[in-house]
């Protein structure tokens, strides 16, 4: 907002001030609702393909070269369908459940730093205003439950509530760890601390700690986006489609898109805590020549996040509902509440208040690299084994 | 607290190796079939829509017996004396003259069972699968056709000297249309259609 300002000054100086406020406070939001409404027709399509690959299918081909266009025609489709009110429902909640649930998500979005100065609002208390409004979708999804009039969609609420309050405790824990090591809740700092490079990551502080951290974080968070293996408010299998059962039209495209909306936010917000923000794994990269790359960084590491969500999605099967809450209550939240007291011990103590020095520097490093090359080996293996799979099946 | 450790490695663990196997399928060759663009190649003899072969058919109606679902329809009647002899390919007098030979594939269960009894071969099952029509009763084929062309000699007597023509007066009989496919007249010398008063 202050860049969007600062360039509004330059190129409206004559302007009344109330002017260039608004225009300053409609340019960005206008930009990020785009970015968000347009993001899920590709990342479904990313879905479906993906899909269709780890399945050995080819996923949408129909529409357009290669199914590029399918998600498209699936949007307008939605659009165009009429969206249907059940008998008995409650019209009032029916209509603003959605609107609840797609608010949720997209508010995030205001303190997201896409680079340095692009940031809508700078909040001096961005993450915790992060976790405060995504917890909105949760009413938003309790009050489709309700008011559908339908027990499968109540069902798929209660069962939502209870799993994003409990998977809420373990990722707020921690959060709290890396805004314990960096000292601000503000996400542009956040992302300032960790200026420099791969081994300045705040994944790498306090080497194997903050990587069990980042873990739980995801975990957690893929339980916040009621996403497989942490689908049961959804269950199609269980409860039809849970809480979204009775809803047809521009509702469920709504459902869709705050679904897929929040799996960015929450990739963002992740790669802006633990995995450098808008800075590149080496600092050569932050800049081609004069142009600032942060913004690509950013999305390319939160679409890497997602990459991975979908990837767990078409690994592992639904969790039971008992076993969801064992995985939040007796494993993570153990986990993150060890970490919140070792990692506030280690701050206070001088020698390692900065992190564990040469330690991180060069461990983090190492792991990096040998997590990265056992990616190109399994990459490479992969390809080796298909070329044998092929020829099993040629003979 | 050991197992509690054990069970939550064992479980990161095997999170880690099912993403490897997805993670291979992903560059896997998809095994997916294109399907007007690209078909599958059909093993020989496969079953699909049934044919029969009108110039070769005796009308001797076994097939009609035996099919479990009787979705053969045959009606022949005896030829009259003083037609001329007409035979099958493989040198089987044909007696009667068939009238009607329909076969209704939305009732066929492609159970082969009619092509063992044929005297002649006439009736078999081809490759061709593609006969999906709006409307059922374009599966009902008719093969009885006019102008058939029946061989007037016997292929198998290859001594016997060639009869001359009988007159060429078109059958009357077959009511029916000529079948939606029907392959070319057989290569074996044939004559105008032999007469078939009825």
């Amino acid at each position: 907002m202050d860049l969007a300002y600062q360039f509004l000054s330059r190129q409206l100086p004559g302007a009344p001030e109330w002017l260039r406020v608004a225009l300053a406070g409609i340019l960005p939001a206008v930009l990020l609702i785009t970015f968000m409404a347009l993001g899920p027709i590709l990342y479904v399509y990313a879905e479906r393909k993906i899909a269709g690959f780890m399945q050995d299918r080819l996923g949408p081909m129909r529409v357009g070269p290669y199914g590029l266009l399918q998600t498209i025609a699936d949007a307008i489709k939605l659009l165009f369908k009429e969206a249907i009110f059940p008998r008995n429902a409650d019209k009032l909640l029916f209509t603003l459940a959605p609107c609840l649930v797609v608010l949720g998500a997209f508010l995030p979005f205001v303190v997201v730093p896409f680079g340095d100065g692009l940031q809508t609002v700078d909040l001096n208390v961005g993450v915790f205003y992060v976790v405060a409004v995504s917890s909105l979708s949760t009413v938003g999804l309790i009050m489709a439950g309700w008011a559908s009039n339908n027990k499968y969609a109540l069902f798929g609420a209660m069962r939502s509530a209870a799993q994003i309050v409990s998977y809420e405790i373990p990722a707020v824990m921690t959060l709290l760890v890396v805004v314990m090591v960096v000292g601000d809740l503000s996400l542009r700092n956040i992302t300032l601390a960790q200026q420099g490079g791969l081994q300045n990551w705040l994944l790498f502080r306090y080497f194997p700690l903050n990587v069990v951290a980042f873990l739980v974080f995801f975990t957690a968070t893929l339980a916040e986006c009621n996403r497989t293996p942490f689908d049961i408010p959804e269950a199609e299998s269980e409860l039809v489609a849970g809480f979204h059962t009775e809803y047809s039209g521009f509702f469920f495209a709504m459902f869709f898109m705050a679904e897929y909306t929040e799996m960015f936010i929450v990739s963002a917000v992740a790669s802006v805590l633990f995995l450098g923000g808008w800075y590149a794994p080496l600092p050569v990269l932050d800049h081609a020549g004069p142009v600032p790359l942060g913004p690509l960084w950013l999305i390319g590491k939160a679409w890497l996040l997602v990459f991975v969500q979908m990837w767990l999605r078409w690994t592992l099967p639904r969790l039971r509902v008992d076993q969801l809450m064992h995985v939040a209550w007796k494993v993570l939240l153990p986990i993150a509440m060890g970490l919140v007291v070792v990692i506030g011990g280690l701050l206070t103590w001088p020698p390692t208040s900065r992190g564990f020095g040469l330690w991180d520097k060069t461990w983090g490093w190492a792991t990096s690299a040998g997590v990265a090359a056992y990616l190109v080996y399994v990459m490479v293996a992969a390809l080796r084994w298909q070329a044998r799979r092929s020829q099993e099946l040629a003979a | 607290m050991k197992q509690w450790l054990k069970d939550l490695w064992d479980g990161f663990w095997t999170v880690l190796v099912g993403m490897r196997i997805t993670w291979r399928h992903l560059f896997t060759k998809s095994v997916t079939l294109q399907y007007p663009e690209e078909k599958w190649q059909l093993p020989p003899r496969s079953r699909m829509r049934l044919f029969m072969k009108y110039e070769d058919c005796i009308g001797c109606g076994q097939c009609a017996r035996a099919c479990p679902v009787q979705c053969i329809y045959i009606k022949a009647e005896k030829r009259p004396a003083a037609s001329s002899a007409i035979f099958a390919a493989n040198g089987q007098p044909i007696k009667l003259d068939v009238h009607v030979f329909d076969i209704d594939m939305s009732l066929c269960c492609y159970c082969n069972l009619c092509t063992y009894p044929c005297p002649t071969d006439c009736i078999y099952m081809t490759p061709e699968y593609e006969f999906a029509t709006t409307d059922l009763t374009q599966h009902l084929y008719h093969f009885a056709k006019k102008n058939a062309k029946f061989l007037t000699v016997n292929p198998k007597a290859a001594a016997a000297p060639p009869k001359p023509a009988a007159p060429a007066a078109p059958a009357p009989t077959p009511q029916a249309p000529p079948a939606p496919s029907t392959p070319p007249t057989p290569a074996t010398p044939s004559t105008p259609p032999a007469s078939a008063g009825a």
